[in-house]
């Protein structure tokens, strides 16, 4: 135990040493100035499953209080979040408490649990928001008082830790299976989300760039399905009929792949065609297990709640911990997706570091 | 007030007796709702006393300026016998134009103006309607209720309308010396809203209709236009509310509001505004919004689950309303 804090320790004044000039300051007090970076460009990365390889075990402090607003707890997306947050909780032995507003539309009432829960004192908290902006003044509040903040998944705000997949790389993985499924190479297409989102961008950018790598796929069509299952069910039945040499269509999530899927088997293309979502919802497992659906690529909530909770004890400790815990794009397909999710689609526990 | 209730109640000495009679149980429901709002606060403090911090209580004023603010709107309105559902998507229609002003750079009087004349075009709207059909109100502000939603949906192309330059989020959201701004927002509506009500003859006229339609017909009110004023007042206030709601989230979302209207309402009748019409209060809708929003705010405490929490608040909304009309028996 001992050994294990003093290397920490060590490695600690290693990072300080290197950012000179912060050091020098951070130097003259005790406390820990946090800081709020974890949405810029430059944020240093760590994947999830390296914090304890790099950082040592995580200190123990006792009586430390989290607080965690979530979007909304009615999506299993969600909740498996929430599980993680709990699991995590308990492993390391501090009280978690979860909010969430009534549904991921509701940014008003998602701000007001967010501003009472500050009213609670916590020492830190994790934080969801519903859109990029809501949380703002509640924000704004934790970083005057110095208190971290770890932020889950999707929307980015300015955190002391962003917890979250790197979209990009989805678009790119999803890519690459298709390349070493299609030796011949050929046509591909891909159904984008909501324009504007910055989980769009990253992924439909991700996944040109992945294509452009390799030599033999042609990107024939890349089109709006706006994160909707209707929408990406007439998109794909369009370009099927424009370019019926498609062999593979990248859908931006899982709720447009499933639209995707159903176009394909009511063309009679079941199979004969490669489709591949993103988030690893239910119904694209279910997808997945009936052949309707080849692959989707997925950050497992789970431990993106779990690795919240981890770094904001480790911050807690005294320890540096980088702006960015990146979430594997784990690729699940039908031969491995036992070893990932359990009969009923939720994450298994313990894949990473047990 | 007093003029008007002497008119309508019976000839005599009765007629004083009454006037003091209703004019306590007026003060006296003000004092009910204080007293409700005083003892849940004292109840959660009990269980948690960070609850009495100074954060926490500014915080749920806080939470509660937007609920007051459309809850005195809609009291103008019930005070003249009518009600308005549609506040709620006309503070969306009015956020989504004032998101899209302030995103495209306007400068504040523009967006102001702007907001406003939103809010007043959707009062107007009700208020012709409901004068020229005599359709009641309830039926005319369930449609433009739709309405209104509808076109904040095609205003903003159906997108939540972001860049909202810092500067609004700061002038509106943020703080006038140690006070966040909505909360001031919030006082200013109220002492015009009640000055208004009190010492105005608008004021007069607007609880004459609701009090004796007839009787203020024949004393010679011009009952379609106030009818009318009511309705613009009430959508211009909920154009308030919109500004201050883009201004704390940073972003326009067309389905705000629909969550508004239900605490609105509640809080302006808890407030003492009599369905009927001829009685309210502003001071008791602000109230009414704080005992909401405490609620809120003690349930997160308490960590009850948002789902619950909706059920507690209209539970606790239908008591209070209950000891209002035994108050009255």
């Amino acid at each position: 135990m001992a050994y294990t804090n003093t290397t920490s320790r060590l490695r600690v004044s290693a990072i300080a040493a290197l950012a000179c000039g912060v050091a020098l300051f951070a130097s003259h007090s005790f406390a820990a100035d946090y800081t709020y970076n974890s949405d810029k460009p430059e944020a240093k990365q760590i994947v999830g499953a390296e914090l304890s390889k790099t950082l040592g075990a995580a200190p123990k402090k006792e009586g430390v209080k989290i607080g965690v607003v979530l979007k909304s707890l009615t999506n299993q997306y969600w909740q498996g979040i929430a599980r993680g947050v709990e699991a995590a909780a308990k492993d390391l032995g501090v009280e978690v408490t979860i909010q969430a507003a009534n549904s991921e539309a509701d940014p008003t009432q998602q701000l007001t649990i967010a501003q009472t829960m500050i009213g609670r004192n916590f020492d830190a908290y994790v934080l969801s928001p519903v859109s990029v902006s809501n949380l703002t003044p509640a924000v704004r509040e934790l970083q005057s008082r110095n208190v971290p903040i770890a932020n889950a998944d999707d929307a980015r705000i300015a955190a002391t830790v962003y917890i979250g997949p790197n979209h990009e790389l989805n678009g790119v993985v999803a890519a690459d299976y298709m390349a070493e499924h299609l030796p011949d190479g050929g046509e591909v297409a891909q159904i984008e989300g909501q324009a504007g989102s910055s989980a769009a961008i990253l992924r439909i950018k991700g996944f040109k760039e992945g294509i452009a790598k390799h030599a033999n796929l042609k990107l024939v069509a890349s089109v709006p399905g706006n994160w909707d299952g209707t929408q990406a069910y007439n998109a794909t039945q369009t370009i099927l009929r424009k370019n019926p040499d498609i062999k593979a269509i990248y859908a931006n999530n899982d709720t447009m792949a499933v639209g995707v899927a159903k176009a394909v088997t009511d063309m009679g293309l079941t199979g004969k065609i490669i489709v591949i979502g993103t988030d690893g919802i239910p119904a694209a497992l279910d997808g997945i297990k009936n052949g309707t659906i080849t692959a989707t690529v997925t950050p497992l909530p789970y431990y993106q709640g779990y690795w919240s909770v981890e770094s904001l004890v480790r911050l807690l400790g005294g320890q540096q911990v980088p702006d960015w815990i990146v979430a594997p794009a784990q690729l699940i397909t039908k031969d491995n997706m036992t070893e990932f999710f359990d009969d009923k689609y939720e994450v298994k526990e313990g894949l990473y570091n047990k | 007030m007093a003029k008007l209730e002497a008119a309508n109640a019976s000839p005599g000495a009765a007629a004083t007796e009454k006037w003091s009679v209703r004019r306590l149980f007026s003060e006296w429901r003000e004092l009910g709702i204080i007293a409700a709002l005083i003892m849940t606060v004292l109840v959660f403090t009990a269980i948690d006393p960070e609850f009495l911090s100074s954060y926490n209580l500014v915080n749920i004023v806080l939470q509660a300026s937007v609920t007051a603010i459309l809850a005195m709107a809609v009291t103008f309105v019930i005070i003249t016998g009518g009600i308005d559902l549609s506040i709620g998507t006309a503070l969306a229609l009015s956020a989504v134009v004032s998101g899209l002003l302030m995103s495209q750079g306007y400068p504040l009087p523009v967006v102001v103006l702007g907001t406003l004349a939103t809010g007043a075009l959707a009062g107007l709207f009700n208020g012709t309607i409901i004068t020229l059909s005599g359709i009641t109100p309830f039926v005319v502000t369930l449609g433009s209720m739709s309405i209104f939603s509808g076109l904040a949906l095609i205003v903003s192309g159906g997108q939540t309308v972001y860049g909202i330059p810092p500067e609004f989020s700061d002038l509106l959201a943020g703080k006038i010396g140690p006070i966040p701004t909505p909360i001031v927002i919030a006082f200013v509506v109220l002492v015009v809203s009640s000055v208004v009500m009190r010492m105005t003859k608008l004021g007069e006229y607007l609880i004459a209709l609701g009090g004796a339609r007839e009787v203020a017909r024949l004393a010679g009110i011009k009952v379609g236009f106030y009818t009318a004023i009511a309705y613009v007042i009430s959508s211009s206030l909920a154009a308030v509310g919109a500004m201050v709601t883009v201004g704390r989230l940073g972003a326009a979302d067309p389905a705000l509001g629909a969550d508004l209207l239900l605490p609105a309402i509640a809080a302006a009748v808890m407030g003492g505004a009599d369905l009927n019409g001829g009685e309210g209060s502003m001071l008791g809708a602000v109230i009414g919004a704080l005992l909401i929003a405490t609620l809120q705010a003690g349930l997160t405490f308490l960590n009850v689950q948002a789902f619950y929490q909706q059920v507690a608040i209209g539970v606790v909304i239908i008591l209070a309303l209950l000891s209002n009309r035994l108050q009255k028996a």
